[in-house]
């Protein structure tokens, strides 16, 4: 899972997870290279890349210069602003500009001609979002979309035909309750369902823990808009789901957890994991682990 | 106006007006109501001119495709001269003057020289074609500056050198260590790869990852380093060679801002005009006529309304009437359609001199300095004042500003008793048919308002109470009681006569819609009462 072209081919894939240095960028760094792999074997458009805000720039690690963080190869599309369009050599071709502009600028969406790094700006609102997702898709620029995205833009994912949502995490020893219980936070959000029929109840804005108590007592069946408007944490949301049956309006596609262990064993995880149900089954089977982690065939002597 | 064109429900209507270009919708949202009369019949002008072309081309939808297409993609370019212009901006002005070119490609000379649509900054035009793999997208071409090439031409050979060299790089780590990178910038591998003592500084970078792992990666040969620094000495030089570019290119484009900014103008001119017209072939609009004293409406079809009744089942009644006096008094029961009419002949006034056609078989009318609505508004925006205070507040505003002026006032004095009211509408009436070259329309249910000499007084046809109440089925839903009122309510003004005293609308309308018999009965019984001489009821002075 999430180790092949196919899982992304085709596909707008959101890259979220809890919070900054989740493994989101370097997971889309991952997958694009195995798309591109594959578009270059079958004759297919390379990806496009793009984040929901700024990605930032990183100090490069062996030449100690600032650069920015997302690498592209020539042929790929990418969105960035104006100011960061000509760092990082990719020596862009620029497709389209955005209407309006963000903090940083006018955003436009340009192809690289040449290898090299790129700052990846992004819309900030959903609208904008769903304009760049279209002229991308809808225009024929790229099948395969990454966006390095916020969880409450996951909003987009629901409302797109072919788009996907990827939840990246760290999870190392110190963390491993605390990361687990995110996990089968998201799990249980994951699996809410989608609303099919007369409900009691529907939650217009955020379902807080505050706005849980308020909930009519005769409201069984209570509708959201989608998982991102509940800000309950996973105790408070089990006992709403004991009380209460919660429906969704919209449910993203969900391609799978993306897993960076550190200093823990995969198997732990696994372990934690391996009795919460998630999608009829157990989470355990939807977590894949450490993109970058090379199982050596044999070990080498220096 | 923004209370008339509220009350009018122009935005509904509005919604179909589609100019593409990002100047034509900024028109569009604008929401302006021209008040000169050359301006408007300009645009009225223009409209004609596009209906012609469109329907000159309509044989020919695949071009009304690409204009529509060319017009869709119009950027919002720079329009102020600067020294330097961002990339994007002269991709924008790029993008713009190749869907310009689109543009008049496809109209004819008559449409091109109406709207002054001449070609375009041809020397701006070519030297940014120049820079792009298609006619709308764009970037620093080699050919702009011989430096340029060359800088680029030996980034290529440094970038297969370095390719080459993290290859061999990485076939040697798969070969000796079984460590397949495949592009990889680092990898996370079990410490047990390097089991055999300290790995090669000169191949690998490692670094601790977790208690049994470390995190790998491929360090640069000698020569892939040297390569890269040259690399980056390259891409400076590049940057500068491209600086160099954008600043000639931003030059031309300074150069050109004017020529640009007139072919803004007169896209967006075609743009509206083109809406206007298809607008006006969806909604079968005619050009409204603006040098008669008089309103006229012949079918005037008010699409809010006209809407609103297709989607219940019910039918709807356009409007024809003449009003010549500066003062119209309009009576009618409720539900006769009073408040229609008045938004009907607001919405006439308002499409005309927002500069579009009407929807009617025939609309005369004349520009109006104003065009305002006093009566019942979503919310009230005195705080501290009475409905009452409000309410005269408005009238006294109104007036103020009445000259020249078209005014709709629904249901005027409803917020005090009727004698009062009868009163004061009776002296708003006076003062209005009394001049100031305005034409108001006062929609009212009190029939007790005098009768003043230059004033007109009208009414809504209202009930055909025989056929109503033939029709009437005492135990049918309310909504097929409210089709049933539809149905045989005349939606006509006629003139104002003694046919409409004698028997209430109201009452027969209560009837339909379920009030009990004996209240009816009753009230109707007060209602004759109330029309015997020396009853007190009403004030009418007559004229």
């Amino acid at each position: 899972m999430l180790d092949a072209p196919e899982d992304f081919l085709g596909f707008v894939t959101f890259i979220t997870g809890p919070e900054k240095h989740s493994g989101k960028t370097t997971f889309m760094n991952h997958a694009a290279r195995l798309v591109r792999q594959a578009v270059h074997a079958r004759g297919l458009r390379q990806p496009a890349l793009m984040t929901v805000g700024y990605d930032g720039e990183s100090r490069d690690y062996l030449t100690g210069l600032r650069k920015p963080a997302v690498f592209v190869q020539a042929g790929d599309a990418f969105v960035t602003a104006e100011r960061f369009l000509r760092s990082g050599g990719a020596s862009p071709e620029i497709l389209d500009a955005a209407p309006g502009a963000t903090a940083l600028g006018r955003l436009c969406v340009a192809r690289a001609r040449r290898d090299g790094f790129v700052a990846l700006v992004g819309p900030d609102g959903n609208s904008q979002v769903d304009w760049m997702l279209g002229r991308i898709v809808e225009g024929g620029i790229a099948d395969t979309v990454f966006v390095d995205g916020a969880i409450n833009r996951v909003t987009q994912v629901a409302g797109r035909a072919g788009a996907r949502l990827v939840y990246a995490l760290r999870i190392d020893r110190a963390n491993l309750d605390r990361s687990v219980d995110r996990l089968a936070r998201m799990a249980m959000l994951l699996d809410l369902p989608v609303e099919s029929g007369d409900v009691d109840y529907t939650v217009t804005g955020a379902l807080t823990s505050e706005a849980a108590s308020r909930l009519p007592r005769e409201a069984r069946l209570v509708a959201v808009e989608d998982f991102t408007r509940i800000f309950l944490d996973r105790r408070e949301l089990s006992v709403l789901l004991g009380e209460r049956r919660v429906v969704v309006r919209h449910r993203p596609d969900f391609a799978g957890f993306s897993v960076a262990t550190r200093a823990v064993d995969d198997c732990a995880v696994l372990e934690k994991c391996r009795d919460i149900p998630f999608m009829g089954a157990s989470l355990a089977d939807s977590l894949s682990f450490n993109p970058y982690e090379e199982r050596a065939a044999f070990g080498g002597t220096l | 106006m923004k209370d008339a064109w509220n009350f009018a429900q122009m935005d509904d209507y509005w919604r179909r007006y589609e100019p593409l270009t990002p100047w034509g919708q900024d028109h569009r949202e604008a929401r302006r109501v021209l008040v000169d009369e050359k301006e408007i019949q300009d645009r009225h002008d223009d409209i004609d001119v596009a209906a012609q072309f469109l329907a000159d081309a309509a044989a020919n939808p695949v071009s009304l495709d690409r204009l529509a297409y060319h017009l869709k993609r119009m950027p919002r370019l720079p329009l102020a001269e600067k020294d330097e212009y961002e990339l994007i901006e002269l991709f924008q002005v790029k993008k713009f003057l190749a869907n310009y070119r689109g543009v008049l490609s496809v109209l004819d000379d008559r449409t091109r020289g109406r709207f002054n649509l001449v070609p375009a900054c041809p020397g701006l035009a070519a030297e940014l074609d120049r820079g792009g793999s298609d006619a709308e997208t764009f970037y620093l071409a080699d050919s702009y500056d011989p430096g340029l090439g060359a800088c680029r031409a030996s980034l290529a050979a440094i970038d297969a050198e370095i390719r080459e060299a993290r290859a061999a790089s990485e076939e040697r780590a798969k070969v000796e260590f079984g460590l397949s990178f495949k592009g990889r910038e680092f990898l996370v591998v079990a410490r047990s790869v390097f089991h055999e003592g300290a790995p090669d500084p000169v191949t690998f970078l490692i670094d601790p990852y977790d208690d049994g792992r470390v995190l790998v990666r491929l360090l640069p040969t000698g020569s892939a380093v040297a390569a890269m620094e040259k690399r980056e000495r390259l891409l400076e030089s590049e940057r500068e060679a491209e600086n160099a570019v954008i600043r000639r290119l931003s030059a031309l484009a300074s150069k050109a801002m004017a020529e640009l900014r007139g072919a803004v103008a007169a896209l967006t001119r075609w743009d509206i005009a083109r809406a206007g017209a298809i607008l006006a072939d969806q909604t079968a609009s005619i050009r409204p006529e603006l040098d008669s004293s008089a309103m006229l409406l012949e079918e005037a079809r008010f699409v809010p309304c006209a809407d609103e009744c297709k989607e219940l089942g019910l039918e709807y009644h356009p409007l024809s009437a003449r009003f010549d006096s500066g003062a119209v008094v309009l009576f009618g029961s409720n539900m006769g359609g009073k408040t229609v009419a008045l938004k009907t002949m607001l919405f006439m006034q308002l499409l005309a001199q927002a500069g579009l056609f009407v929807p009617a078989r025939r609309f005369c009318s004349h520009v109006y300095r104003r065009v305002d609505y006093v009566g019942e508004l979503a919310g009230e925006r005195l705080t501290g004042l009475s409905g009452f205070g409000f309410e005269i507040w408005r009238f006294q505003e109104a007036w103020q500003r009445s000259e020249g002026a078209l005014i709709a006032f629904d249901e005027p004095a409803r917020t005090t008793g009727s004698h009062e009211a009868e009163a004061l509408l009776s002296a708003l009436v006076e003062a209005y048919a009394n001049g100031r070259g305005a034409r108001a329309f006062f929609a009212t249910h009190f029939r007790g308002v005098a009768r003043v000499s230059g004033a007109e007084y009208r009414r809504m046809r209202g009930l055909d109470r025989a056929a109503a109440c033939e029709a009437l089925d005492a135990d049918a839903p309310l909504p097929e009681r409210l089709a049933g009122i539809n149905r045989h309510m005349r939606y006509e003004i006629v003139d104002d006569d003694d046919a409409a005293q004698g028997e209430s609308d109201a009452l027969a309308i209560a009837t339909m819609l379920g009030l009990d018999c004996g209240l009816v009965e009753r009230a109707q019984d007060y209602f004759r009462k109330s029309l015997l001489p020396g009853s007190g009821a009403g004030v009418s002075t007559g004229h």
